[in-house]
Formats: C-alpha cells, structure tokens, sequence
C-alpha cells in the first residue's frame, strides 16, 4: 500500500479582513512512518462539522461506522441517530443531514417536548450551536 | 526537567474551503495563495494511475495547538490509501488560516469516489472531493 509524502506544506498564513498579515510558527510537514490502517469500517469518527452553515459543532459528536448488508451505517450513539450509505462518504453526510434535521426540529418544539426528547435535546445543545448572523 | 508539551486544544474549528488543484504557488511576501486548475473530477484512460496535485483548504474559528490529518479515502472500498500529519500553533481564533499541501502523485487504483478528509485533533471537520471517471473518449476535466 502507498504511503503518500507530502511533498511541501506551505506555511499557513492568518490574515485579517484589512489584510495585516501575521506570521505564524509552522513546522514542516512530518510524515507518518507506520502504513495507514486499510479499512475506515468499522471504525469510529469524531464528527466536528455537520456541513450545515445554520449549525455549529461545539463538542465533536462521536460517530461509529460499521458494515450491515453491503452498506455503510453511521451511528451516533449518544443522539440514537443513523446514516446509510453505499461508501462512508454518503453515511457520513446522511449522518450530518439526520442530525441537523434533528436538532432544528427538536429547537422548533423545544416547549413541548418529552422527558426522552428533553434529554435527547439537551446532549445536542452540548455538541451543537444555533450560528446566528448579524 | 522535562518540559510539559501543550495541550491540544479542543475548540473545533470551521473548515470554511477545501479544494484540489493541479498547481499553486504562495507568494513568499505576501502569503497569498494562487491555485491553479482547480478540479473535482478527473477523466483517465487506463487505471491504475496516479496524478501529482495540491490540497488546499482553509479553517476559521481556532486558537491553540492542532495536530492536522490530512487523509486520503478511497470512498467506494471505505479504504485509506495514505495521509500527511502536521501539527501546529494557531493564535487568534478571529483570524482564518489557510493551508497548501503539495501532494506527491496520488495514486488512482480504479474509477470511483476518492475524498482528502481534513481531521484536527481527530475531528472530521469536511472534505475535498474527486471522482476519478474512465475517460469516454477523450480526456476532459471539470
């Protein structure tokens, strides 16, 4: 199996808006000598973005992936939320999507929910912000 | 005595860009990156092959010490066909950082779904994505 070397990591640069540039220390890329493990399923992930620009990960959601009937499942245990896939691109995003979906429901009835769903809501309100713009 | 390293932060930054080109080059004055070719899919003739590119990709919102993975999916086989580490120290969490990564020729084993997942501290922040197609008859790109 072939290990890639990055061959040059340019140095990352932070720039404000009024573009004052500011160093920063970076070393150079460093290369990871053990090969790669082969398969990503099963496997875990630590989900640090829902690909959603109306939410915000705050606390990275713990994802587990696992084979069943050819397809890739995505699970968050801690939410009881699935996502399939043929491959873990698709469960991964069908994963972001269920959760997103579950959060802005659970906020737009956030009143007059059960003790489950009141648990459920609170653990999303830990991992998960509203981002509201100006 | 032996010196404490830092702590990895655990702010989860936002992975505002991420894109695959064919060249790029950072002003050395200026910092300011140019991509070139920038691409999310790719027509071959004949797997297996293996092309040379460039990852770049830009985050926001994060402040402290990060060790960055870049991992290279092959997402129809579920399978990891390499990755690069870098750590670094990021400090004012206002300010966006962006990344480029000159990649040696990423090997393309089969047509299908092939993904540079960007990781810091173990969190999947996104991905740039290339689906790598048999040519049908001549070579494109797009």
């Amino acid at each position: 199996m072939p290990l890639l070397e990055p061959k040059q990591l340019v140095q990352e640069s932070q720039r404000a808006e009024h573009d004052d540039t500011i160093a920063a220390q970076v070393p150079y890329e460093r290369m990871v000598n053990q090969p790669p493990p082969a398969l990503l399923v099963p496997g875990d992930l630590l989900l640090g973005s829902l690909s959603d620009p109306r939410l915000r990960v705050v606390s990275p959601i713990r994802v587990r992936l696992f084979l069943e009937h050819d397809h890739v499942v995505a699970e968050a245990p801690n939410l009881n939320e699935f996502g399939y896939g043929s491959h873990i691109s698709e469960a991964v995003r069908d994963i972001q999507r269920a959760i997103a979906q579950l959060y802005l429901s659970l906020e737009e009835s956030s009143t007059r929910l059960g003790p489950d769903l009141v648990s459920t809501w609170s653990t999303l309100q830990c991992m998960i912000v509203r981002v509201r713009h100006a | 005595m032996a010196v404490d390293e830092p702590t990895p932060n655990n702010v989860v930054p936002v992975l505002v860009a991420a894109l695959v080109c064919d060249a790029a080059v950072a002003d050395p004055a200026s910092g300011k990156k140019n991509l070139i070719g920038i691409f999310d899919r790719m027509w071959v003739g004949q797997f297996p092959t293996a092309r040379p590119m460039f990852l770049y990709w830009k985050i926001t919102d994060a402040e402290g010490r990060y060790r960055i993975t870049i991992r290279i999916v092959h997402a129809n086989r579920n399978k990891e066909i390499g990755r690069a580490e870098v750590e670094v120290q990021l400090h004012d969490r206002l300010l966006a950082s962006d990344f480029l990564l000159e990649l040696p020729p990423v090997p393309f084993e089969e047509a299908g779904r092939y993904e540079f997942q960007i990781l810091m501290n173990d969190m999947y922040l996104g991905s740039a994505v290339v689906d790598a197609q048999p040519a049908p008859n001549q070579p494109r790109e797009g």
